[in-house]
C-alpha cells in the first residue's frame, strides 16, 4: 500500500520516511520506517480496517502512551491524505527476539529457567496493563515476544487495546485462546481483564507444557477440526486435560505425549494453580487467578528449581514429595535428588546450591528479582563451610543456635548451620541443612 | 560453566491441513499467458504460507497439486510438507476433464491416505473453461466422502469463458467462486486463496453481531463478509489490488 521512500507527516508534525515492508496480516501491513530518532515500525490498515473504531483507539493510545517500555506502543497517528486510511509508528522489534511459535515448535531449544523467566515477564506485563485499566481482548502466541538469551518480552499488536469493558476494537480473540464464554458468544459478555485473564493462562499453560490445556482424549475423538469442533472444545464442553474430577479429557499417549511429559516433572503448587484456573476458572471469570497470585507461583517455581548434581538439568524440588514419601528424581538422569539444605525465609523456600541468589523480593516481598541481596560463598579457612554473603547495603543480625547475635554487614559472610537465623530487615531466614 | 540442558519434548500436537491445487490446463490456458501467469502466482505464495506455517502452533500444512487437461493427474505421488514444497511449472493443451480431476481428488480424500484426524482440507479449483467430460457424478462422490463434506472449496474462475454455474457446484456457494479477469486479480485471488489455510488452523478475531432479529451472527472484524463452510471463511483481502493512491 505504501512506497519505499514515501514521505508521511504525523499528528505530531514528525515527518517520517517509508523504507521496506517487514510484513502483512490480516488487518494491514508493517513498514520500517525513517524517523528523527531513528529507524521505526509504522502499522497501515487496509481500507477496509480502517475504521473510525479502531482510529478513535489508537488516537487514545498515543495520547496515553504507553504503560511500560515493554510494550510495542503506538507512538504516532498518521492519516493518508487521499483515502481515509491511517497507520501508527511503533518501536521496531529487536531481531533477537522470537516470537511464540518458535518455542511451540521447538525451533528454539531453551533451558526451562529461560522458559519461566519469559513467563513471568509476561505476566508482569499483562498486569501493568491491566493494572491501568486497560484489557488486551486477543492473547494468543501470535503477540508476544521474547529473548531467547534473557527472558525479557515484549508484547505487540497493541491496537485493539482499549479501557476495560469497553467493547469497541471489533476483536474478539483468537480461537483456542478466547474464554469458553467468548467462544459460545454468550449474551452481553465481551473481552474484558477476565477473558484476558483466562487466555493469559492458556498461553502460560502453552510455553510451560508445551501443549495445550484443554486438547486430550476428546480432541483426539475429532475427526475435523471444524467451527463445530471448536465451538464444542473450546466453548460449550472445554474440559481442562487434568481436571481432577471430570478425567474423560485426559492425554492420549502418542498424541499429547508434552502434556503427560511435563505434568510428571513440575511441582504440585504449580499444577494445582492451573487446576483451579481451568476448573473453577473456566466457568467462573471471577475465579480466574490473577497476576499477583500467578507471579508469586512462578517465583516459587523458580526458587524450587535446583542443579541435578549428576547431569546438571533444572530440577523442580517439591517438599510435598519429601511430605508424602515420594522423593525427587531428576526427570533427566532420574537419579534420586536427596533432601537440599534450605534456607527459608518467610514463605519463600530457598534451597541451597552454590549457585543461589537471593534477590531483593526475597527479603521484602516487592518483586524485584534484579536486585541481588545475598549470594553463596565459602569460608576461606574452612572451604566446607558454606555461608551467606551480604551483597547489600545494609547490617544482617545473625542468630546462633545458642541464642547470641552478631552483626554481618555489608560484604561479609555468615556461616550456614543447622538451626541459625539471620535477620534480613523485614524477614528473617532460617538455615536448616 | 556447567552445561545447559534444554527443555525436554517435542513441539505441540498438531494435525495435518491438507491444501490442494486442482489446476486447470487445458488449451486455452495458454492464450494470454494465463498457464504462465498462474504459474508465477502460484509460485509466489509458496515463502508466503511457508512462513505463516512456521508460525502456526495448530497445523501441519501439506500442498499437493493436480493438473487436468485431456487426462489428470497430480503433480506429486503423496502431499508434501510446505517446507519442502516446490512448484513444477505445467503447460497448457488439450480438454478440461474435470470429471477425471474430481475422481483422482476423491481418491486422495478417501482414508486412507488422508489421515482421520486432521483439520478440513482446502481445496482451491482454478479453471477458464468448460468442463470437456461428464464431472457430475465424480463430483457427487467426492462431495459425499467425510472429508469431501467437510473440506472448504474454493474456486477462481479466470476470464469471462469460465463456467461460473460448473464452479458454484463444486464450491457449493457463488460467493465463493471469485472471479480473475485480468492477471492482477489472478495473483490477488491466488494469494488470498493461499491463505485460507491460516483461516482453517487458526480462526482469529471474529466478532458475534446481534442481528437486528436478536439473534447472534458471526462477522469478521472489520464487519466485511464471512462466509459459513465447515471453518467461517473471511473474505476481506481480494479488495486490495495493487498500491493505493497516496
Amino acid at each position: 500500500m505504501l512506497k519505499t521512500g514515501d514521505k508521511l507527516t504525523g499528528e505530531k508534525g514528525v515527518q517520517y520516511t517509508v523504507r521496506e515492508m517487514l510484513g502483512a496480516g490480516g488487518q494491514g501491513e508493517v513498514y520500517r520506517i525513517d524517523s528523527p530518532n531513528g529507524p521505526m515500525a509504522l502499522k497501515w490498515y487496509y481500507k477496509q480496517t480502517s475504521t473510525e473504531d479502531q482510529k478513535k483507539i489508537i488516537m487514545d493510545l498515543v495520547e496515553d502512551g504507553s504503560p511500560s517500555p515493554q510494550f510495542l506502543w503506538p507512538e504516532d497517528f498518521i492519516r493518508s491524505n487521499s483515502n481515509n486510511t491511517f497507520g501508527y509508528v511503533m518501536e521496531l522489534r529487536p531481531q533477537e527476539y522470537r516470537n511464540i511459535p518458535d518455542l511451540l515448535n521447538r525451533r528454539v531449544q531453551l533451558t526451562f529457567g529461560i522458559v519461566i523467566k519469559a513467563v513471568y515477564n509476561m505476566v508482569e506485563q499483562f498486569e501493568i496493563l491491566h493494572r491501568e485499566g486497560y484489557s488486551y481482548k486477543d492473547i494468543s502466541d501470535q503477540n508476544v515476544f521474547f529473548n531467547p538469551r534473557t527472558g525479557d518480552v515484549l508484547i505487540c499488536d497493541n491496537d485493539n487495546v482499549s479501557k476495560n469493558n469497553q467493547d469497541d476494537s471489533g476483536v474478539y480473540g483468537t480461537m483456542r485462546y478466547m474464554a469458553p464464554e467468548i467462544v459460545r458468544g454468550d449474551k452481553g459478555v465481551h473481552p474484558s481483564t477476565k477473558t484476558d485473564l483466562y487466555s493469559m493462562a492458556v498461553l502460560m499453560f502453552c510455553m510451560l507444557f508445551i501443549s495445550h490445556p484443554l486438547d486430550g482424549a476428546n480432541e483426539a475423538r475429532i475427526h475435523a477440526l471444524d467451527d463445530a469442533a471448536n465451538l464444542a472444545l473450546y466453548g460449550t464442553h472445554p474440559i481442562f486435560i487434568f481436571d481432577p474430577v471430570n478425567t474423560e479429557n485426559r492425554p492420549v499417549a502418542g498424541i499429547h505425549d508434552n502434556a503427560l511429559l511435563f505434568w510428571e516433572i513440575y511441582p504440585s503448587f504449580l499444577k494445582e494453580k492451573f487446576i483451579k484456573a481451568f476448573t473453577k476458572g473456566m466457568n467462573s471469570p471471577t475465579d480466574r487467578i490473577v497476576e499477583r497470585e500467578w507471579k508469586d507461583t512462578l517465583i516459587k517455581l523458580m526458587n524450587s528449581t535446583i542443579i541435578c548434581p549428576y547431569c546438571n538439568a533444572e530440577v523442580f524440588y517439591d517438599e510435598t514429595n519429601e511430605e508424602n514419601g515420594t522423593r525427587n528424581y531428576c526427570w533427566n538422569c532420574r537419579s534420586l535428588i536427596n533432601k537440599p539444605p534450605i534456607l527459608r525465609i518467610g514463605k519463600h523456600m530457598l534451597p541451597i546450591s552454590s549457585s543461589l541468589k537471593i534477590k531483593a523480593h526475597h527479603l521484602n516481598n516487592n518483586y524485584d528479582l534484579t536486585k541481588v541481596e545475598a549470594s553463596i560463598t565459602r569460608n576461606p579457612k574452612n572451604p566446607s563451610q558454606m555461608g551467606l554473603k551480604n551483597e547489600g547495603s545494609s547490617n544482617w543480625t545473625y542468630i546462633r543456635t545458642d541464642g547470641t547475635q552478631g552483626v554481618v554487614p555489608p560484604g561479609k559472610s555468615a556461616a550456614l548451620i543447622q538451626g541459625i537465623k539471620i535477620v534480613f530487615g523485614n524477614e528473617t531466614g532460617e538455615y536448616k541443612g | 560453566m556447567a552445561i545447559e540442558i534444554k527443555m525436554p519434548g517435542g513441539e505441540m500436537a498438531k494435525r495435518p491441513l491438507n491444501f490442494f491445487w486442482v489446476v486447470d490446463c487445458s488449451g486455452s490456458m495458454s492464450v494470454d499467458r494465463k498457464m504462465e501467469q498462474l504459474n508465477y502466482a502460484i509460485q509466489s505464495t509458496i515463502p508466503d504460507m511457508r512462513q505463516a506455517a512456521a508460525d502456526n502452533t495448530n497445523a501441519q500444512l501439506l500442498v499437493q497439486a493436480l493438473q487436468f487437461n485431456s487426462g489428470a493427474q497430480w503433480m506429486t505421488t503423496k502431499p508434501v510438507n510446505i517446507e519442502d514444497y516446490t512448484w513444477t511449472d505445467l503447460s497448457a493443451s488439450g480438454g478440461t476433464s474435470l470429471g477425471k480431476a474430481f475422481k483422482l481428488l476423491a481418491g486422495q480424500l478417501t482414508i486412507p491416505p488422508m489421515s482421520d484426524r486432521a483439520l478440513p482440507p482446502v481445496i482451491v479449483l482454478l479453471s477458464d473453461g468448460n468442463p470437456t467430460d461428464s464431472y457430475k457424478e465424480p463430483l457427487n462422490e467426492l462431495l459425499n466422502l467425510p472429508w469431501g463434506k467437510k473440506s472448504v472449496r474454493i474456486a477462481i474462475a479466470i476470464g469471462k469463458d469460465a463456467n461460473r454455474g460448473v464452479l458454484e457446484e463444486f464450491t457449493g456457494n457463488p460467493e465463493l467462486v471469485l472471479d480473475a479477469n485480468n492477471p492482477q486479480q489472478l495473483v490477488a485471488m491466488i494469494k488470498w486463496a493461499s491463505t485460507v489455510a491460516k483461516q482453517v488452523s487458526q480462526p482469529a478475531s471474529r466478532r458475534k453481531e446481534t442481528a437486528a432479529n436478536g439473534e447472534t451472527t458471526i462477522a469478521s472484524a472489520d464487519g466485511s463478509t464471512a462466509i459459513q463452510t465447515p471453518v467461517t471463511i473471511d473474505l476481506t483481502v481480494p479488495q486490495d489490488l495493487g498500491p493505493d493512491i497516496w
